[in-house]
């Protein structure tokens, strides 16, 4: 019935126009749903968006453990160098980088193993998942220093970069970010490369000689 | 249509405030992202802060350990610099005392000759068998030369005068009692000053903790918060020697027993400074310095090398000279030559002086407390040492056994055998197969027993002498570096400096205080260096010359972060640091696993 009446109207109200006409008119005439519509345009541009906006959050939130981690590094190479351990350059930045890393798809490595067992040891809560993370931290890192012979010189600055390969979490926005799809440690997906430098005055080597400022003898 | 589906309708209808309600779930994630950033932010900033803390804990008391051994090290050679100055002012009055003797002593032997002379002169004048012509000559050509000679003693006593008139302000200033008076002083001063250093660390410690806001703690690797300098007290440091009186010897194809003397080898007479002491006495000594007495001496002793020179220029016979009075110009050259009065003599009394004090005085000195560096002590010669120790010292002993027993042997065997009879040339061959079978068997069996004892008994070391050979060959063992030379610090955040997260119940955030430690050490560089008195040998007869507190070398000592080897060892021992261990969360920290986790 109302249908009927709807009809007979718009025919009455608009006499010589066509049917289809008539519709889009209508259409037109009638902004119910707008919204809807509009909504529905607009909210994958919005999802990018924010997409974009937290992929960049969690970039610089891993951006920051990452030159943590090279400060880490840094303070560990200021005594380890000249001391003769400077494995423990890389294990500080791998440390510092396990939070920040996702569970490795490989079994943990030893290493991984060994430092979630001593801190639980320690009575540290470990996380379960710390073995895991710190493994793919272990595949992720890479620490570089400046300088050589360390036990033999006089106590001078040392720079240390630390190089992170961070994984992009946040669909849509990583592939802005990266274009390829690789696998780090058995994680697939894609990557970042971070990069952090820090700097560090290195204690004085145990055997390093007199400069020829004139020490006393 | 019930009135729950007409109101959801109109709200469905209504798209009033919908933006609004983007806006705001938009602005909650921001802050949450933001909050997220901040948190991620906030922790690293405040860990750098409490490393700072406990690093600039570590490093203050390290200076200050490194300070007061460099202050105990320099005031060390003040007190062997004085104990030369007592050797050269002891050599000196005696020197001068000696050469006033001798020049007194030939001058009035020179009178008495020339009143000899006189009477032989008389003699031979009067002699009723007729004048010696030879004596004759050969009486004035001495007593021409002796009157000559008598002529050039003002100049040696000129010497002399300007010796005891450079000396005398020197002499006159001080005396041997006051001399070690002084040392006893400064002594005294090292004491105190080691008595200072702990309450110097503490207040460093507190600076430090004021100056982060976080609480602090230094221990020794031992656990000890009483952090003081690697330096203790001795007394009575002479180290007495290897002693073996001699051995019998039965002598080749006979039946006699031959008694081979012995004697004491490897005194070492206040060994912690004597490399020092003896160093600091040849350089006061030394002819390099402006005020040595070296210069004057030697120009006395050229002095009566002049006097020589003249001796032999006057009693050379002039060509021609009748054959037969030849004989009394030689006879008066030997005779006045006999007398020494052109012998060099001032430098090597004044040497001989300065080593016989050298010695008294060293002794001395080692019987007073002194201070020295903390590892310091009588120790074995290590295992691996000993073959070499034992050759050492068994050439050693053997070459001066030897050498001071064959000179005996062979006179006695020779004079007996030229009782006997035997011709001088066969008695010398075989007084020297005789002495040498002798000496060398005695020499042997002398130089066996005493290696055997050297290397069975004690040794002053100035650091534990390393169990391995290699590595390393130098430097400090780990152990005895932890155990005296090194301290860790410890900081531990408080409300402050504790990090400030926001968002806490929406973030898994950190509650526990953060803790930071460090290890630090004094440290001499010289250690590994041979040209700065390092390169201790451990495998000779004699140990390693102790210079780490005794040399300007050993005063080089300085403070350096070092990699914390030492934590797992102290954090055995200090219940305060296990404390703040567990403070942080850590709340059974067991040694191997913090050894582990170790990073710098």
């Amino acid at each position: 019935m109302s249908a009927q009446r709807e009809t007979s109207s718009t025919r009455s109200r608009w006499p010589g126009v066509c049917p289809a006409g008539r519709l889009l008119w209508r259409a037109l005439a009638d902004d119910r749903g707008a919204v809807a519509v509009s909504f529905i345009l607009t909210f994958p541009i919005f999802l990018l968006i924010a997409a974009i906006i937290v992929q960049y959050a969690l970039l610089l939130n891993a951006r920051l453990v990452v030159e943590h981690a090279a400060q880490t590094a840094a303070r560990a190479a200021a005594t380890a160098l000249p001391d003769e351990r400077p494995e423990l350059v890389l294990r500080a930045a791998r440390t510092a980088l396990a939070p920040l890393s996702p569970r490795a798809g490989v079994a943990p490595e030893a290493e991984a193993l060994r430092t979630a067992e001593a801190l639980a040891d320690c009575g540290v809560n470990v996380a379960e998942s710390f073995a895991d993370r710190y493994t793919y931290a272990m595949a992720a890192t890479r620490a570089a220093w400046s300088g050589g012979g360390w036990p033999n010189r006089a106590g001078r600055e040392v720079e240390v970069t630390v190089r992170y390969r961070f994984l992009l979490t946040v669909p849509g926005a990583s592939r802005l970010i990266s274009a390829g799809r690789t696998s780090v440690a058995g994680v697939e997906g894609r990557f970042t490369t971070l990069v952090a430098t820090a700097r560090a005055q290195a204690s004085h080597g145990r055997k390093a000689a007199a400069d020829s400022s004139g020490w006393p003898w | 249509m019930s009135t729950a589906c007409r109101i959801l309708r109109m709200v469905h209808r209504d798209d009033r405030g919908a933006l609004s309600v983007l806006l705001l779930l938009t602005l909650l994630a921001l802050v949450a992202l933001i909050g997220l950033v901040y948190n991620a932010g906030e922790y690293p900033v405040r860990r750098r802060h409490v490393q700072a803390a406990a690093d600039a804990s570590a490093q203050g008391a390290a200076l200050w350990m490194a300070r007061t051994t460099n202050i105990i090290a320099a005031t060390n050679m003040l007190i062997v610099e004085n104990a030369s100055a007592e050797v050269i002012w002891k050599s000196t009055r005696d020197t001068i005392a000696a050469i006033s003797a001798r020049l007194a002593g030939e001058i009035r032997r020179i009178t008495r000759e020339l009143e000899r002379i006189e009477r032989q002169r008389q003699r031979n004048d009067s002699n009723p068998r007729g004048r010696d012509e030879v004596l004759a000559l050969k009486l004035d050509l001495k007593e021409a030369v002796l009157r000559e000679v008598l002529m050039m003693y003002p100049a040696q006593q000129g010497i002399l005068a300007e010796l005891i008139a450079r000396t005398a302000p020197g002499l006159a200033a001080t005396t041997p009692a006051e001399l070690r008076q002084r040392r006893a002083d400064i002594y005294e001063y090292q004491a105190e000053v080691l008595r200072q250093t702990p309450p110097a660390v503490d207040a460093e410690r507190q600076a430090a903790a004021g100056y982060y806001r976080c609480q602090t703690l230094i221990v020794t690797a031992g656990g000890s918060e009483y952090v003081g300098a690697p330096v203790k007290s001795v007394d009575d440091v002479n180290v007495e020697g290897v002693h073996v009186s001699g051995v019998s010897v039965q002598e080749p194809d006979g039946q006699r027993m031959i008694w081979v003397t012995g004697g004491t080898w490897g005194e070492i007479l206040c060994p912690p400074l004597a490399r020092f002491f003896y160093d600091r006495v040849r350089r006061d000594v030394g002819d390099d310095r402006p005020d040595s007495l070296i210069p004057i001496l030697r120009a006395l002793d050229d002095e009566r090398q002049h006097v020589g020179d003249m001796i032999r220029a006057m009693l050379s016979p002039p060509p021609g000279t009748d054959p037969q009075f030849l004989r009394a110009w030689s006879e008066a050259l030997s005779e006045i030559l006999d007398m020494r009065l052109h012998e060099r003599f001032a430098e090597a009394t004044f040497r001989r002086y300065v080593a016989a004090h050298s010695a008294s005085v060293l002794r001395q000195l080692g019987n007073t407390p002194q201070h020295v560096l903390a590892t310091y002590g009588r120790y074995h010669v290590p295992e691996w040492a000993r073959d070499g120790v034992y050759r050492d010292a068994y050439d050693h002993v053997y070459r001066d056994v030897y050498g001071r027993n064959y000179e005996r042997l062979w006179r006695r065997r020779y004079n007996e055998l030229r009782r006997g009879g035997m011709s001088d040339s066969d008695a010398r061959r075989e007084a020297d197969r005789w002495a040498r079978a002798i000496a060398s068997e005695g020499a042997a069996r002398i130089a066996e027993q005493a290696a055997t004892i050297w290397i069975h008994r004690t040794w002053p070391y100035e650091i534990r002498p390393p169990q391995q050979p290699v590595p390393p060959p130098r430097g400090l063992p780990a152990d005895q570096r932890h155990e005296y030379f090194t301290l860790i610090s410890a900081a531990m955040t408080t409300s402050a400096s504790a990090p400030q997260p926001v968002l806490t119940r929406l973030m898994d955030s950190l509650q526990t205080p953060m803790l930071a430690t460090a290890q630090a050490e004094a440290f001499n560089w010289m250690e590994y260096h041979g040209a700065y008195g390092a390169g201790d040998r451990y495998d000779r007869r004699m140990p390693p010359r102790p210079w780490r507190l005794s040399t300007r070398g050993g005063w080089n000592w300085q403070p350096r972060l070092a990699f914390s080897d030492a934590l797992g060892k102290a954090l055995e021992s200090s219940e305060m640091l296990r404390a703040y261990f567990e403070g942080a969360g850590m709340t059974s920290p067991q040694r191997e696993s913090v050894e582990y986790l170790i990073m710098h």
